[in-house]
């Protein structure tokens, strides 16, 4: 009752701005339902929530909660207005400064590079303005004000429970960051542990002001120890007990984030309210800025002093700061130039992000690069309002720290209770902590910070001397009516942007999980899954076109579609909105090589010139360059694009050369600024100083290969004739037999390897003018380590000369059969008596076996000498056969060749197997016949041999396709024309054949 | 304008001044102007600075870089640690022990990967500094014997006794001396080099070498009683199991 009364008696001595509006007879039973019920679950659900749905998990969902917040502010002062039509009076400074602030942001929206971004940062400025002026029209008592810093105290407190869970390891939220340093600085429902700490300074400054306060109520009540406060005291007692909780809770999180500026702004705070209660009280608040100015001149000297000590003194030795201090001290160097560009208007809100790359220094370009991260901010709040908005909006972001801080000390000033005093010094004592804290953080974009701040923006007017404006029914009407609006817009925008993130993150899903499944070798579900997560990311599209996540994801999975051109629309569309990212302009590289060499695998056509889409992944490589000389992804990509230059486009020996010189140079940049995936580099580099015939450099680049896989074995087999080249240098062979010892320790495993380097120390041997028998140890010994795999036989036959191949084979099987090791199964067929021996049967085995090596990505050059020798031998045992089955071994032969890739070995086998019976695979030999004529670039032989095969079958589509093809080549126009408009008649006009040839005839024509 | 309209045009603009002024927001607009002043004179003393400034922070970019391997080698990914290690390399330290430590790192990577040339090349690199890191040499020894280079660690391992600070290294030295000999067929030597060992740290590795060694010289006597050293000592605990089935294999023969 007692503590009531004195409620009660505070108000009649305080000016409050719900007085001067009517009585407290006419007060509103929804706002003290807003104040009383829906604040306190506003600030539990922005500190607390966090979705799991995003991300990000915790700016989308807190925006939206926020923004619902000034939605639902909105309504009230409409119903204030229109219901129960009463006039307000809005306090002047925070009016000018709030409205300032946002015209000048929209101003700059005008000419902002990313409107979209900018437009979306407006609504989030709008929506925390909204909430602080909402506040200080609803907040008429102090005890409301008690109220709801109990909520803020209880709701971070809360936080840091949930912090503290975090450090004992019982967390159930699906942190993606919980194996990284991040989360082991508690980040807690903020999600970041410096994002915690800008918001733990409202906890703990906010927590010791309330501590002492019910500290002295207790201590006054125990002194007039009385049965009428007995009730008050025990809640007294549990309301310090809560502060105090609080304190210790938000206190040692803080301790626990490591955030060194928050602990430089909680010492700046203690500063100031030690001085103010020991002199400033005495002053008067302007007596107090003045000071404060004061004191910033003397620190700008001091600053200026540290800079001279900083740059000049000891110039010889380096500065040990740590890479955090480091990156904000280049990071505010090219914000310093940022405002000196644009000092009028600034780049527009928050396009900060997208306009500093070019303004990276060296150290940030190698960080970034490094990290694959980029500073979506400066890290110093005034310096990046100053980007945002220019110099005006400067005036007015410092404005409103200004006046939450001198509304504190009005709060003070003005009121008669303890309450008064000790949170008014607590509340400018927050704003002193979150000035210093803003000038290494950027505290105003965090939500939750950014939320307390409007909040306690709010609450500091409430009774702050300050002219009024009185703005009549009438007006109240339509401006809240206005304010309604827009507030249910920005709640719409939010809900929209945060649907908008979750659709990416299903998309993000939808990636991992396609990635997965490719992995298990399950093409539909993979393919069934990017469908989806396409589907995802283009509906997330439609809300945040801004956003280059957005079309960068798209690009991605457009990328795993194999639809390059759709990828390169987005990766287009992302550029635009970012466009300095170098990472942008890489992928774009990127995607242009994977679809030349997709387009050359699959052998479809490209729906533009090749030259035009290596032109543009030079391009492309280019810029990600100009944007950050020290990123390694673009130099490899560069150097990709220019040999790929070498491998698709038809150029003079000169410029390929030349590109060979460029790509080599591109290259090596690559490698010496960290490649991460730097085996494929080595290839290319390979590759190009074989173009140029810099042997030399190719055995280099060759032996830092195989230093990373020593056992890939078309390596060696290039190895081999670099090597000879070379002239086979006096090392060559004992660098054979270094590795050959080494991967004899598991011979097993290595097998394929070990055959080859087994082969290549034989033939070395052998140019040295060892005996053969001498040089066949080795194979032998190879063969006796791994006689259970066929490439080892192959190396092994390959030494034996050709008539006495079959023998050998029977003797070494004999010799291995009682090895514990059991044989290959086609050793055994071959290996019978001449007339036991099925050739069919064993060309059958082979095609089926290389089949199956061709599915399981065995290396081609594996293959090779696995499965050569035995077509060679089958070849040569039967070339003077007269069994029946004659022309059908040598069909089977003709697809052995053509699958080992060896067209020249093939060529003989049509002859002797177009005689096949089968009309099937007699159509089916003249066809591969035609096929491989074709490629061999003898357009006339190929028609003979198609006509053959449309002779036995005149249906046959690939056939009709290649006659087209072929008669394209020889000039007839017409008879192709012909044909085309007959194949026309039998395949969909927008299939890949039909498209491909298309382009075939206007190339010709053209 | 007469010398009065001044006065008067002058005191009007004063008043205005101070109506403005003597209110809130006009009085707060005025602090903020100069605090947004000593904002942009504080950034443009920095950008006169900043060059120097930053220059001397880039000299120190190597730290950095090991800093953030050292955290990557910490999350168990040595793939990328040694990525950067290698980039660190090639930057400037603000201490050239940092820069030893870092080719230490290195070479540890690699050694552990059995890729031990490279191995060899960074430790190597690492001992050879003017802060040499003595914790390399091991490695660096163990790296050469790997690759066969046994002669080069004689001068390497006399270098290593010479620095040693400690009893447990001076006697790893010994047992990777006693290996040398023993690889280039001095057994006499390496004997005597092991029992040095032996008698610097009991039960060390020099102990469990003699162990072996006697063993393959049937001296049963001697084997066991350098087994039993190394059981006693208990510092080699995963070779104790090798121990107890020489030392049963002693017993049973006699």
């Amino acid at each position: 009752m007692k503590e009531k009364r004195r409620y009660k008696d505070n108000l009649n001595g305080m000016t409050n701005v719900g007085e001067s509006l009517e009585s407290v007879e006419r007060d509103l039973l929804l706002r003290r339902i807003t104040v009383w019920g829906i604040f306190p679950v506003w600030i539990l659900l922005v500190v607390l929530t966090l979705s799991p749905f995003t991300g990000d998990p915790s700016a989308p969902i807190k925006n939206l909660i926020i923004s619902f917040w000034g939605f639902i502010g909105s309504i009230v002062v409409v119903w204030m207005a229109w219901y129960k039509g009463l006039e307000i009076k809005l306090k002047k400074s925070l009016s000018i400064f709030i409205g300032g602030y946002l015209c000048i942001l929209m101003f700059s929206t005008i000419f902002a590079y990313n409107k979209g971004l900018a437009i979306s940062e407006i609504v989030l400025w709008f929506t925390l303005c909204a909430v602080a002026f909402s506040i200080h029209i609803l907040i008429r008592e102090e005890r409301e004000l008690e109220w709801i810093l109990l909520w803020v105290v209880i709701a971070i407190g809360l936080s840091s429970v949930y912090g503290f869970l975090q450090k004992f390891g019982i967390d159930p939220f699906p942190w993606s960051t919980r194996n990284v340093e991040e989360y082991r600085g508690l980040p807690s429902s903020y999600a970041n542990p410096n994002f915690a700490g800008h918001a733990l300074l409202f906890g703990v400054i906010t927590s010791a002001g309330l501590t002492l306060y019910y500290f002295s109520l207790i201590f006054r009540d125990i002194k007039n120890n009385s049965e009428e406060n007995s009730s008050s005291l025990r809640w007294n007692w549990i309301k310090l007990a809560i502060s105090l909780v609080a304190f210790f809770l938000t206190f040692t999180h803080l301790y626990f984030t490591r955030m060194r500026s928050a602990r430089i702004a909680l010492l700046m705070s203690f500063c100031f309210a030690l001085f103010y209660i020991l002199y400033g009280h005495k002053w008067h608040p302007r007596r107090i800025i003045g000071f404060a100015l004061g004191l910033s001149v003397v620190g700008v000297v001091l600053i200026t002093i540290i800079f001279y000590i900083l740059g000049m003194v000891g110039n010889e030795s380096p500065l040990p700061f740590d890479n955090s201090l480091n990156l904000r001290l280049n990071g505010y160097y090219g914000a310093v130039k940022m405002i000196l560009e644009r000092p009028l208007l600034g780049y527009g809100p928050g396009n900060y992000r997208f306009a500093n790359i070019p303004y990276w220094t060296n150290y940030e370009k190698l960080w970034f690069t490094l990290e694959k991260k980029r500073n979506y901010h400066v890290h110093c709040d005034p310096l990046e309002v100053l980007i945002d908005g220019g110099i005006l909006a400067g005036v007015f972001y410092f404005g409103m720290i200004l006046l939450g801080f001198v509304g504190g000390i009005y709060l003070y000033r003005n009121s008669n209770t303890k309450f008064g005093k000790y949170i008014g010094i607590a509340i400018s004592s927050i704003f002193v902590a979150f000035a210093s804290d803003a000038i290494f953080g950027f505290n105003i974009r965090v939500p939750v910070s950014s939320a307390l701040f409007s909040l306690y923006l709010g609450l500091s007017q409430f009774m702050i001397e300050d002219e009024e404006i009185r703005v009549p029914n009438k007006r109240f009407r339509t401006l809240s009516l206005i304010a309604f609006v827009l507030c249910g817009i920005t709640s719409i925008y939010q809900a929209f942007a945060y649907y908008a993130d979750v659709n990416l993150q299903k998309a993000r899903g939808g990636i991992h999980w396609a990635q997965e499944y490719e992995r298990k070798n399950q093409p539909q579900v993979r393919a069934r899954l990017l469908d989806k997560a396409l589907e995802f990311v283009e509906i997330g599209l439609r809300y945040k076109s801004y956003d280059p996540r957005f079309s960068e994801v798209a690009g991605r999975i457009c990328m795993m579609k194999d639809d390059y051109k759709s990828a390169l629309e987005h990766f287009d569309r992302a550029i635009r909105v970012d466009p300095y990212n170098p990472e942008l302009w890489t992928v774009q590289t990127q995607c242009c090589l994977n679809w030349v060499h997709y387009a050359n695998n699959e052998k479809v056509n490209l729906d533009m010139p090749a030259q035009q889409v290596l032109d543009l992944a030079e391009k492309s490589a280019e810029n990600a360059l100009k944007y950050n000389d020290k990123y390694p992804d673009a130099y490899e990509g560069m150097a990709r694009a220019l040999y790929f230059k070498t491998l698709f486009l038809r150029l003079p020996e000169n410029d390929k050369r030349d590109l060979y010189s460029r790509a080599i140079e591109y290259g090596k940049k690559a490698l010496e600024h960290g490649v991460k995936e730097s085996f494929s580099l080595l290839q290319i580099l390979i590759l190009c100083h074989q173009g140029i015939k810099d042997y030399q450099g190719c055995a280099d680049f060759l032996q830092r290969a195989l230093s990373i896989d020593m056992e890939n074995i078309e390596l060696w087999s290039r190895y081999a004739n670099v090597m000879k080249e070379l002239g086979y240098p006096p090392e060559y062979l004992s660098t054979l037999e270094k590795v050959y010892a080494k991967l004899k320790k598991e011979a097993n495993r290595t097998a394929p390897t070990l055959a080859q380097l087994g082969l290549m120390i034989y033939q070395e041997n052998i140019r040295r003018g060892e005996a053969t028998d001498i040089a066949m140890s080795v194979l032998e010994d190879t063969l006796r380590l791994n006689p259970n795999e066929l490439s080892t036989w192959g190396a092994y036959i390959y030494a034996v000369p050709e008539g006495r191949r079959l023998e050998s084979i029977r003797n070494q099987v004999q010799k291995l059969s009682s090895a514990t090791t059991p044989l290959p199964e086609i050793l055994g067929l071959i290996s019978k008596p001449e007339e036991e021996i099925n050739w069919l049967y064993i060309t059958k085995e082979v095609l089926n076996l290389v089949n199956s090596d061709e599915k399981n990505r065995v290396p081609y050059k594996t293959q090779v000498l696995r499965y050569s020798w035995i077509a060679e031998i089958c070849f040569s045992e039967n070339i003077n056969s007269s069994k029946g089955d004659k022309p059908e071994i040598y069909a089977n032969l003709i697809d052995i060749y053509l699958k080992l890739k060896f067209q020249h070995r093939a060529l003989p086998c049509f002859q002797l197997a177009q005689n096949v019976q089968s009309n099937s695979v007699r159509q089916r030999v003249f066809y591969l016949w035609a096929e491989t004529l074709f490629k061999m670039k003898k357009y006339e032989d190929s028609l003979e041999k198609i006509r053959e095969s449309l002779k036995i079958n005149p249906e046959h589509i690939q056939s009709r396709v290649l006659l087209v093809q072929t008669l394209l080549q020889l000039n007839r126009f017409s008879e192709a024309n012909l044909e085309f408009q007959a194949l026309k008649q039998v395949l969909p006009e927008d299939s890949a054949t039909m498209r491909s040839l298309k382009r075939m005839f206007e190339n010709r024509q053209s | 304008m007469s010398a009065k309209e001044d006065v008067h045009t002058e005191n009007k603009i004063y008043s205005r001044v101070q109506k403005i002024l003597s209110q809130q927001y006009g009085y707060l607009s005025i602090c903020a102007t100069c605090l947004l002043i000593i904002v942009l004179y504080v950034s443009i003393a920095y950008l006169r600075f900043a060059p120097k400034i930053l220059s001397r922070l880039e000299e120190s970019v190597g730290e950095n870089l090991m800093k953030f391997a050292m955290s990557l080698e910490k999350a168990k990914n040595p793939v990328d640690a040694k990525r950067i290690y290698e980039i660190a390399t090639k930057s400037k330290f603000s201490g050239e022990f940092n820069r030893t430590y870092v080719l230490y790192r290195l070479g540890y990577l690699y050694w552990e990967d059995k890729e031990y040339e490279k191995s060899a090349e960074y430790l190597l690199q690492s001992v050879q500094s003017t802060f040499p890191q003595i914790s390399a040499y091991p490695l660096l020894i163990d790296s050469m014997l790997k690759l066969n280079r046994t002669e080069e660690c004689l001068p390497l391992i006399e270098k290593w006794l010479k620095e040693v600070r400690d009893r447990e290294m001076y006697a790893e030295a010994h047992f990777y001396l006693g290996s040398v000999y023993k690889r280039l067929g001095q057994e006499n030597k390496a004997e005597e080099t092991w029992v040095k060992g032996h008698k610097i740290l009991p039960g060390s590795k020099s102990t469990y070498e003699l162990a072996i060694h006697y063993k393959s010289l049937n001296n049963c006597e001697k084997a066991v009683y350098y087994a039993e050293s190394v059981l006693k000592n208990q510092l080699l605990p995963t070779r104790e199991e090798y121990m107890n089935k020489i030392i049963s294999q002693c017993k049973s023969s006699s």
